[in-house]
């Protein structure tokens, strides 16, 4: 049976999701200076330099109750509820490497994943759909945990369907 | 993907920064008239919308703007903004008020596009200067925002 490792981390204090092993590539431990984009979604109001480049900085949980037309509440997190920043590491469409940010509401936790793990992602997870690429059973919380598309999670603007 | 005109704002070989509340505002030079101090400007001509003030010069008029940290219009002139950058503007000049303004080298400047999640059709560019983000703009789109509704 094939293994892989992820790491599951919060976005919430209640919800989680996990990326693979090699897509989480710094966890930083204090906040960072973050700069104000004008005119930027509520839920990526922000940038900050990291190894000389301008990586975004999301707020997941905010996306995605966008997604699900619950408007725009959750938006600004605070230390409270969103300790760390990971910066994550993926391919843009023209498979070119890119970088970008999420809120935690946890540290990570490396967890190692077998096929047989893979699940349905259940009922109330379906505005995750566009930002997902599987979703399976986390047998230490007894939790369905959707893996991230991060393209998806970082591409353009979600257009709600009209 | 750059938008029409982001490549030619992208060139500038000089840049006026403009320091607003929290933000790092940057014009190119060849958008920028001259620079007057707060205490010179006059107030508001009638039917300026949101505009805080104006300057006269050559018969031309220039109303002036607070700009917030979202680039829209605010109604009131923060107590440490003390100059105003008169911009050219072929159909409507106008002016903004800041905390200081100050050139800096186009050659120093990396100007970046925005992230693709953060990108909306008013949304300004990015640039890295040093270790700080700063955001491009031009006189042009500037004002579109201006005249954008509230």
């Amino acid at each position: 049976m094939k293994t892989a490792t992820a790491w599951i981390f919060r976005i919430t204090p209640s919800i989680s999701a996990a990326v693979g092993e090699l897509e989480l590539v710094h966890l930083l431990p204090e906040h960072p200076i973050l700069y104000a984009v004008p005119q930027a979604p509520h839920y990526c109001r922000h940038v900050m330099v990291w190894r000389q480049k301008i990586v975004p900085v999301m707020n997941l949980a905010a996306r995605l109750q966008t997604a699900a037309g619950r408007g725009e509440t959750a938006t600004t997190p605070t230390p409270d509820t969103h300790q760390r920043l990971g910066i994550f590491a993926y391919r843009d469409d023209a498979a070119k490497p890119a970088y970008g940010a999420l809120f935690l509401a946890s540290l990570p936790r490396r967890y190692a994943v077998s096929d047989a793990q893979m699940c349905r992602l259940p009922a109330d997870f379906t505005t995750w759909t566009p930002y997902v690429m599987s979703c399976f059973q986390d047998r230490t919380a007894e939790q369905a945990i959707p893996i991230l598309n991060l393209n998806r999670v970082f591409s353009a603007a979600f257009q709600p369907s009209p | 993907m750059n938008r029409p005109n982001d490549d030619a704002l992208s060139r500038s070989p000089r840049y006026l920064n403009l320091l607003l509340q929290d933000l790092q505002l940057l014009v190119p030079q060849t958008d920028v008239h001259m620079l007057a101090p707060l205490a010179d400007m006059q107030p508001p001509a009638p039917a300026t919308g949101s505009s805080v003030g104006r300057f006269e010069q050559s018969a031309k008029v220039w109303p002036i703007y607070v700009l917030g940290s979202d680039l829209t219009p605010q109604p009131e002139i923060p107590d440490d903004y003390r100059i105003a950058v008169l911009l050219r503007h072929e159909a409507m000049p106008y002016g903004l008020l800041c905390r200081q303004a100050y050139l800096l080298e186009g050659s120093r400047i990396a100007p970046h596009p925005l992230p693709a999640c953060m990108r909306t059709p008013q949304a300004p560019l990015l640039a890295l200067y040093g270790e700080e983000v700063h955001v491009l703009s031009s006189a042009k789109t500037l004002n579109r925002l201006l005249a954008a509704p509230g």
